[in-house]
């Protein structure tokens, strides 16, 4: 038997687990195969801006839709009418509900709030909700959340206009993440608050209903608050709530995108994470450690943590900025001390640390949120390299990862003729083993590794000073460059001074793709 | 008890299988006809599989018959496959599918969930030809067609916006 003998039924099961671009190729294998999975092209659908709906709205593309609309899983549009209609039309199963930028077509989930409350109560599938803007009719929002999206796993409600933030009650955020769906994973939500005086003015109380009761959430990972929290922190952040999810390892506050750690390793919130989970979080700076080395780093890390006094302590950020001899042993204190609680990592100048090193932090460091590897923003002397070949050996815990910075090199790259010196390399130079084909393979299994970081909003595997980068990523189409389109959170990319070969059609991709994207640093 | 009851099965060529009642519950065809007729002290004929798929059907529901979570087992997509499910599904392609078959008509989701993210894996992350290769397709587009549908899916991505 063979696998074109299989009915489409497994076809479609098969789908399950593939991805978009998996799909792309697949539909160019042959006539019958382009039959059978062109259907699956449809799985997501990307409408930046209007300008994009005309190919949409063609009769071809709208019969094809409600044809395959069942097909449709993910939607991510900046027209809320759009949504609204492909909700009429077909019966879908949408995994994912990403609404953009919506000042474009004046706010239309806005003005309308009914509308989104009724697509979410069509919607008990949704794994994945972002929105752009938080909706008019806040707390409603929240309290439709609780009741009709059991499989929620990540709720994303960032507004970058913090001035039209409906403002909250404490007492309803701190309701809402107790009684948020027991499938979340992910919490990142804008939050303003009322002063209590102002609270007689606010609108229908639509989740006091929940006042006393509590969910358990196992998977929960990370909450992310963006906004002006103040001194409410510790109220909405309560030890029963830490108690019911005892997997949350980030806790973030950012105010005007900094975010502030000293709330988790000093002051109120510590010590209610003390008390709720007996752990107790710190952060390690560099500027002592600098001259340090390599053994003493590691000895300083593997003991700077462990119980005292029935509490554990535990690492929660790590400067090793400039540490010129953190090496081995500094990498290896990290894998075997910090998997668990370690969120914020830099190891700019750590000249010492090799690739497999930092290999080995990816591969275990399960809840970072950032890793500063190369420099990206001032100078320093020479930043540690991770290579494709060993980048190639496993895979990287850290699904959780926000901010990334890290040039990969050790690529073969036959179509650079010359080096940085203009001089040209020469031949048997292992820039030149193999052909573009071998190139590419190698190159696709890298991308499919960063593009399965879904979380990433900041990605520079370029830098800002030191060498041009010759055996790195083309970022092309063609060498893979589509396997980053699970990317959906990404803002910010660099490739300063990398040798890609980026086009006007993959720039075209990246900004259609990337629907959130707000700048690519170091294009030329 | 009704667990260690036991359960008679013939294959597509006759051949007799006898399993307990808790590895038979594995299968939700199996499980629902029991439940709807009984146990009958007749052999239930399965004549799409064969004797050779059914005895590595019986190895998986074995292997996985106190496995708590084994409804749910596979539902993480990215999950990554366990050894000894790994080394289960190191079989030549038409076994493969033959499973993937048995697990449907059977319906175990977990198998049928195990059996096609092995596909998938031989799938993901390759260019055109090497899936042709992989699965012995021949590529029967002639270069005009072929450029016409890699423009449609521009150049990997899709495009419909």
């Amino acid at each position: 038997m063979t696998a074109t003998q299989l009915p489409t039924e497994v076809f479609d099961h098969v789908a399950n687990f593939l991805a978009l671009p998996d799909f792309a190729s697949l539909t160019r294998v042959s006539k019958e195969w382009h039959q059978i999975w062109t259907r699956h092209l449809w799985r997501s659908i990307h409408i930046r801006h209007d300008d994009h709906l005309d190919p949409f709205n063609t009769c071809e593309a709208t019969k094809s839709r409600l044809q395959h609309g069942n097909y449709i899983r993910a939607l991510h549009v900046c027209n809320f009418s759009m949504v609204e209609q492909i909700m009429l039309d077909t019966n879908i199963r949408l995994h994912t509900l990403d609404l953009l930028d919506t000042s474009r077509t004046l706010g239309l989930y806005r003005s309308q709030p009914d509308i989104l409350i009724q697509i979410l109560q069509k919607s008990p599938s949704l794994v994945t909700l972002k929105l752009a803007e938080c909706p008019l009719e806040y707390e409603r929002f929240l309290c439709t959340i609780i009741e009709y999206l059991p499989r929620l796993k990540t709720l994303d409600v960032l507004d970058a206009e913090m001035a039209q933030i409906p403002k909250l009650k404490d007492e309803t955020v701190k309701t809402f993440l107790a009684n948020a769906p027991a499938t979340i994973e992910y919490i990142q939500m804008a939050v303003l608050f009322h002063d209590s005086e102002d609270w007689d003015a606010m609108s229908e109380p639509w989740l006091s209903k929940y006042y006393n009761k509590t969910t358990d959430h196992p998977a929960l990972t990370v909450v992310s608050f963006n906004g002006h929290m103040g001194d409410r922190v510790p109220l909405v952040l309560s030890e029963d709530f830490l108690r019911s999810a005892p997997q949350l390892r980030a806790i973030e506050f950012l105010q005007e995108n900094t975010p502030r750690t000293d709330w988790i390793t000093s002051g109120a919130l510590h010590d209610t994470i003390q008390r709720a989970t007996s752990r107790s979080l710190k952060m390690l700076s560099s500027p002592s450690l600098r001259t340090f080395l390599d053994k003493d780093i590691a000895q300083h890390i593997t003991t700077g943590q462990g119980i005292r006094d029935d509490q554990i302590q535990r690492w929660y950020s790590l400067n090793l900025k400039g540490c010129k001899d953190a090496g081995p042993a500094t990498s290896q204190a990290i894998v075997d001390t910090c998997q668990q609680d370690l969120t914020e990592l830099t190891i700019v100048g750590c000249e010492a640390m090799s690739s497999q090193d930092l290999q080995a932090i990816l591969g275990s460091a399960a809840h970072l949120r950032s890793l500063e590897a190369s420099c990206i923003g001032d100078y320093v002397e020479s930043c540690p390299k991770l290579l494709a070949q060993d980048v190639l050996l496993s895979t990287w815990a850290c699904r959780w990862l926000r901010t990334l910075s890290i040039e990969i090199g050790g690529i073969p790259r036959p179509d650079i003729k010359e080096d940085q010196h203009g001089e040209p390399i020469p031949k048997g130079h292992p820039m030149h083993s193999g052909t573009d084909e071998e190139s590419y393979v190698i190159q696709r299994r890298i991308y499919r590794q960063l593009g399965s970081l879904v979380y990433l909003e900041e990605l520079y595997l370029g830098n800002s000073y030191g060498e041009n980068q010759l055996n790195c990523l083309s970022m092309t189409l063609e060498s893979g460059l589509d396997f980053l389109s699970g990317l959906q959170a990404l803002r910010v990319l660099g490739v300063g001074r990398m040798h890609h070969r980026i086009d006007t059609a993959d720039h075209d991709w990246m900004w259609r793709t990337w629907c959130r994207l707000e700048t690519i640093l170091g294009m030329y | 008890m009704s667990a260690h009851s036991q359960i008679l099965l013939t294959s597509s060529e006759g051949t007799e299988f006898i399993i307990d009642r808790d590895i038979a519950d594995k299968s939700m065809l199996l499980k629902c006809m029991l439940e709807d007729i009984g146990e009958i002290g007749q052999a239930v004929p399965l004549p799409n599989v064969s004797g050779p798929i059914l005895t590595k059907v019986i190895e998986y529901c074995t292997h996985h018959r106190d496995d708590p979570n084994f409804l749910s087992a596979n539902d993480d997509v990215a999950a990554e496959i366990d050894e000894w499910d790994l080394e289960y599904c190191k079989v030549d392609q038409g076994t493969l599918y033959e499973l993937i078959l048995a697990a449907n008509y059977l319906d175990i989701k977990p198998l049928m969930d195990l059996t096609c993210k092995t596909v998938a894996n031989m799938i993901k992350a390759k260019s055109p030809e090497e899936i042709r290769k992989t699965f012995n397709i021949t590529n029967d587009f002639t270069p005009e067609e072929e450029d016409q549908v890699r423009r449609e899916n521009g150049k990997g991505s899709r495009r419909l916006s």
